[in-house]
């Protein structure tokens, strides 16, 4: 029991998404024991089972889990209102939570989980556009909420508006500038959009910070590419822009042996496939 | 007319279960055709390997050039061709090929005028009730033509699948995600192959 409890605890700890192992481990270890040695513990313990009893779809779990809840917290809490409000997302009463979460914003407007939930509400039902709208609200008042940003990126990425998802990603780029995850996204949604010119900056910028991260190394592949293929050397063009040419294939070179070089250490009879799939986008 | 192999079935189900919160893709092999056979038959497509491709965002073009090349690549050495392309949705309820999956199969179809689409159907997705997860799907000038009555799955293909997860290997297998975000992570998944061969039904 003590291994199962020290996994849950750090699951929560972590932000680990493994809801199938968690029901595993209550079914198999947690579920007829006597949680109440571990004192406030045990309240966080049957929350998380909840919560991913709703991933897995076992709400008779996720019932008994509540309702010991509710019996220890009341239904005046606002953290098991929240949870009661789960459980009829999870069984497709949306009306009635959404109710529950317009109550419990009503007593608080400040209360920044209850409006996440609300909009993924809408999220639930594909009700994309008012699901942007609503974050966009959202993240006027709560501007440095990364999660928020990351999301509403998300968002607009599904919909194809890419413009606005560059504004987001920008967001999180200025909230959080030495993340190198945050540049590689950014040069991505831009090589998406057409411009290699910034990708291919964000992509040295991610390398900067994390010279390993292979997306940026192909990246540097890619945009480099485009670029000298949008500009190709002949003799009427200026030395400049020969010069740059040059550069570009230098860049190619160098990130085809970084590449090469991981995979040689990493995964070496993947190489051959690697060698022939740069060959055929560097052509 | 098209056919799936249980290994191609097999992985597209445990990329699926993997992810179930987040929209996901992937790509289908097929035997290449020889042109010198029959002509008629040039259409038919026998899928005999799945790659897994990404999870939750599947807009962004970089990376799938990427991948698409290393898949071309791979195929090559094995007469194999990209034959098909699957999509699941990240809304539950929500089973219709978007713009995203138009997009990727205009770009497969520039190699491979026949490939179709395997759009994930979660209603379908209990393999006790349902011998297959998807949809099968044409595209024809942006337009999609439903195909399910000329797909055909062999009746282990359900019964590996249900095993394999069973067994957690939907925990195991990885997808060109897994592979970028750490290169030791082989795409290929020679452990899936490994796992279906020591399953006997």
């Amino acid at each position: 029991m003590q291994s199962a409890i020290e996994k849950l605890r750090k699951y929560r700890d972590e932000n680990y998404r493994a809801h199938d192992e968690i029901i595993e481990l209550w079914t198999n270890v947690l579920s007829n024991r006597n949680l109440s040695s571990l004192g406030d513990e045990k309240w966080l313990i049957l929350e998380q089972i909840f919560k991913s009893a709703l991933h897995c779809s076992k709400q008779s779990i996720a019932r008994q889990c509540l309702d010991q809840l509710e019996k220890q917290f009341k239904r005046t809490s606002r953290r098991v209102s929240t949870l009661n409000a789960m459980y009829y997302e999870s069984i497709e009463e949306y009306g009635h939570a959404e109710e529950i979460y317009a109550s419990l914003l009503e007593d608080n407007e400040t209360d920044a989980i209850v409006r996440k939930r609300q909009i993924s509400l809408l999220k639930e039902q594909n009700q994309i556009r008012e699901a942007i709208s609503e974050l966009n609200s959202y993240l006027e008042l709560y501007q440095a909420d990364q999660e928020a940003w990351s999301e509403l990126c998300d968002l607009y990425l599904s919909e194809h508006d890419y413009t606005k998802a560059t504004f987001c990603a920008e967001e999180l780029l200025l909230i959080n500038p030495h993340n190198h995850l945050n540049h590689e996204r950014y040069a991505s949604i831009r090589y998406s959009q057409g411009d290699y010119d910034k990708a291919r900056t964000y992509y040295f910028s991610t390398l900067k910070i994390n010279p390993s991260n292979i997306r940026a190394l192909y990246g540097v592949i890619l945009t480099s590419t485009n670029l000298s293929i949008k500009n190709p050397s002949t003799a009427s063009k200026t030395q400049a822009s020969n010069d740059t040419n040059q550069s570009f294939i230098e860049q190619i070179q160098w990130a085809r042996e970084q590449i090469i070089q991981k995979y040689r250490e990493a995964i070496p009879d993947l190489l051959p496939v690697i060698e022939t799939a740069i060959q055929s986008l560097t052509l | 007319m098209s056919e799936i192999n249980t290994l191609a079935f097999t992985k597209m189900f445990l990329h699926l279960a993997k992810y179930p919160e987040l929209a996901v893709n992937g790509i289908l092999l097929g035997v290449r055709s020889n042109s010198a056979n029959d002509e008629a038959d040039s259409s038919y497509l026998n899928f005999v390997d799945c790659i897994p491709l990404f999870h939750g965002v599947l807009s962004l073009s970089p990376m799938l050039e990427i991948a698409l090349s290393q898949i071309d690549a791979y195929c090559s050495t094995r007469n194999l061709t990209i034959a098909g392309y699957y999509h699941a949705n990240e809304n539950y309820s929500d089973p219709n090929p978007n713009f995203t999956a138009l997009r990727i199969m205009e770009k497969i179809k520039e190699n491979n005028p026949n490939a179709v689409l395997l759009m994930i159907d979660n209603t379908l997705v209990d393999l006790n009730e349902n011998d297959r997860f998807y949809n099968v799907f044409t595209l024809t000038d942006k337009t999609w033509k439903n195909v399910n009555e000329t797909h055909i799955v062999n009746d282990e293909s359900r019964l590996s699948a249900l095993s394999l997860v069973k067994r957690n290997q939907h925990r195991q297998i990885i997808d060109f995600d897994n592979h970028l975000d750490s290169i030791s992570n082989d795409w290929r998944n020679p452990n899936i192959r490994n796992e279906l061969n020591a399953t006997s039904f």
